[in-house]
């Protein structure tokens, strides 16, 4: 009997063959190896990349947070992500909602749309936004930004809300209708708690693709809302130091923090739809 | 009833709270929102696809026109010529091709290291490497394009990790080029892409039954004979559709042409950007945008066609 199980374990862990763990080990190490170097050098004493890491020092931490154009484009990025996170979500669970239980004609075509900013390359987005504003004569740079985000993330939480609504039990719902509550009542206080994990899976695209996105954006800020991915980049094209690491570093605990919460509420496998 | 929350905008509802006892009306009601409330509860939505399809519309009319000579400004007149000087060029053109032949080599690079992540993902049995490798596909997906091409331009500067380690081992006398020229911007988009490549060519190992692996081991089958049997006949649709959303983020690439191109490696996003923000020449922007999307999208429908063709042949 022991025999057989430990049988049935050796052959079921031997699954995965040799030569392809190899190349998984290899993979892992090729998307593993930039990030923590990034980590490494945003503690180097010296703005030049070397392999002693004798001075631990905090200075371009300390560097980034002081320069003040880096404090604004914060503020811009976490203002744009204020507005638009709340405003999309609830876009989204409209439409979410009228596509899991609505019957119309048209369904395909939000669909299609629910699925075009992956096909549509942002540059496109970004001129075709910029040209249409321009016309209209929308000039306001923080409207702008939180129009086109709203436009091109709002297909995230439709798409996590969605599948969180087509696994949900029906019966609750058709018990809260069959006893009165009308739909109303019955949205708010039987499906919305059941449908927090979609809401947290679209918040977490919506935030990443508020604070990273630079193809789109990049057409549509002025001066005055820079966005931090936008003054990154300028940084980058113009000074050779590990300020940008430490945002990297910042970036990737906030990844981490946010993994954890994934984890936490959702379930990693489950936010990156694998279960 | 207490609770008057209304939704007064649905008339259908009114009429089920005063007669609940009417059974096929409340169950109607239930499995579908029709009327006015589904109407209110898209409007928003609606309004979002107009501005886009407007926004498209706009600039679709803005190819058409040209820019007037010396003003910063777009014309009146309707004209084809921005399409011309398109199609007329030779540098353009060869810009296109040279984006998607990169882009080309960077899917097949992206799918070749995502195939095994993918499939770790799927098989293994330990939590640990379940969870390494989902927290190593999340990173780039959260952490942003910035954070990436950041990280290969430490990797890969002339005194940057693998230049210094491979002439810290005796290999090199003098740096590998990598940044300012395409080595660098492959590696950089090809990490940026894995995780997505990956995600999508999970769904079809989970489609192979791990039974019918483990059959044709115990019948005697090599590990590269289950492999080029088995699992890829199993899995191609899969690699091609992963292959398109693959293609179809690198053909957008902008970020990191930019950041490790430093201005001499050029993908057609960035040449598009330059007609903006140099010449201000939106109508020859926009013909090069229209060209642009009609790549993405004639890829997203020839691989779909493709995608049934083989399902057909391996059904």
């Amino acid at each position: 009997m022991i025999k057989r199980f430990y049988l049935r374990e050796k052959r079921e862990f031997s699954m995965i063959s040799p030569l392809m763990a190899i190349f998984m080990v290899l993979a892992l190490i090729f998307l593993a190896l930039p990030v923590l170097f990034t980590i490494l050098y945003s503690f180097n004493d010296s703005a030049y990349f070397a392999f002693n890491f004798s001075n631990l020092s905090f200075k371009w931490y300390l560097n980034f947070f002081s320069i003040d154009y880096f404090q604004h484009a914060i503020i811009v990025s976490l203002g744009l992500a204020a507005v638009i996170i709340p405003l999309t979500t609830l876009i989204g669970m409209g439409a979410a909602y009228a596509l899991v239980r609505g019957e119309f004609r048209g369904a395909a075509v939000l669909n299609a749309f629910v699925l075009s900013p992956i096909v549509i390359p942002g540059v496109v987005t970004g001129i075709a936004l910029m040209t249409f504003f321009g016309i209209i004569g929308f000039h306001w740079s923080f409207g702008e930004l939180v129009l086109a985000l709203t436009i091109t993330t709002v297909a995230y939480p439709i798409r996590t809300i969605t599948a969180n609504l087509h696994g949900l039990n029906a019966n609750a719902e058709e018990a809260a209708i069959n006893l009165g509550a009308n739909r109303w009542t019955t949205f708010w206080k039987v499906i919305f708690p059941q449908i927090g994990p979609g809401i947290l899976s679209g918040c977490i695209f919506i935030f990443t693709m508020v604070i990273e996105d630079v193809s789109i954006v990049i057409f549509l800020v002025d001066m005055n809302t820079n966005t931090l991915a936008i003054e990154a980049m300028n940084y980058m094209r113009t000074m050779d130091d590990p300020t940008i690491a430490a945002m990297s570093t910042m970036l990737i605990l906030l990844t981490l923090v946010m993994a954890w919460v994934i984890e936490r509420f959702i379930g990693i496998g489950r936010f990156l739809s694998l279960d | 009833m207490s609770t008057k929350v209304t939704f007064e905008v649905e008339p259908g509802i009114k009429k089920a709270d005063g007669s609940k006892n009417n059974k096929d009306e409340a169950s109607h009601d239930f499995n579908t929102l029709t009327g006015r409330s589904l109407f209110f509860i898209l409007l928003p939505t609606l309004i979002l696809m107009l501005m886009f399809l407007l926004a498209y519309g706009s600039f679709i009319v803005t190819s058409f026109h040209e820019l007037v000579p010396g003003l910063s400004m777009v014309g009146d007149e309707w004209t084809l010529n921005s399409y011309k000087r398109f199609f007329t060029s030779t540098l353009y053109p060869s810009f296109l091709w040279e984006t998607i032949w990169r882009s080309a080599e960077i899917t097949l690079f992206a799918i070749i290291i995502a195939y095994p992540l993918a499939y770790g993902l799927v098989r293994t049995r330990s939590n640990f490497v379940r969870y390494t490798i989902m927290l190593v596909l999340l990173i780039p997906l959260l952490a942003g394009g910035i954070s990436i091409a950041y990280a290969w331009i430490i990797m890969l500067g002339n005194v940057g990790v693998i230049n210094s380690s491979l002439k810290y081992i005796g290999l090199i006398d003098r740096p590998i080029r990598f940044l300012y020229n395409w080595r660098g911007v492959v590696i950089s988009i090809v990490h940026y892409l894995i995780p997505f490549a990956a995600l999508s060519l999970v769904g079809p190992f989970q489609n192979v039954p791990r039974t019918l692996e483990e059959s044709a081991i115990n019948l005697g089958a090599s590990r590269i004979k289950v492999f080029i049997k088995v699992i890829f006949p199993l899995t191609i649709t899969g690699i091609i559709e992963a292959a398109c959303l693959t293609f179809a983020l690198a053909l957008s690439s902008f970020l990191f042409p930019l950041l490790l191109g430093g201005g001499r490696v050029k993908m057609i996003s960035n040449i598009i950007y330059e007609k903006i923000s140099v010449s201000y020449d939106l109508p020859f922007a926009a013909v090069l945008a229209i060209v642009l999307l009609f790549v993405s999208l004639s890829t997203v429908i020839g691989m779909t066609f493709l995608q049934r063709l083989l399902r057909r042949k391996y059904d």
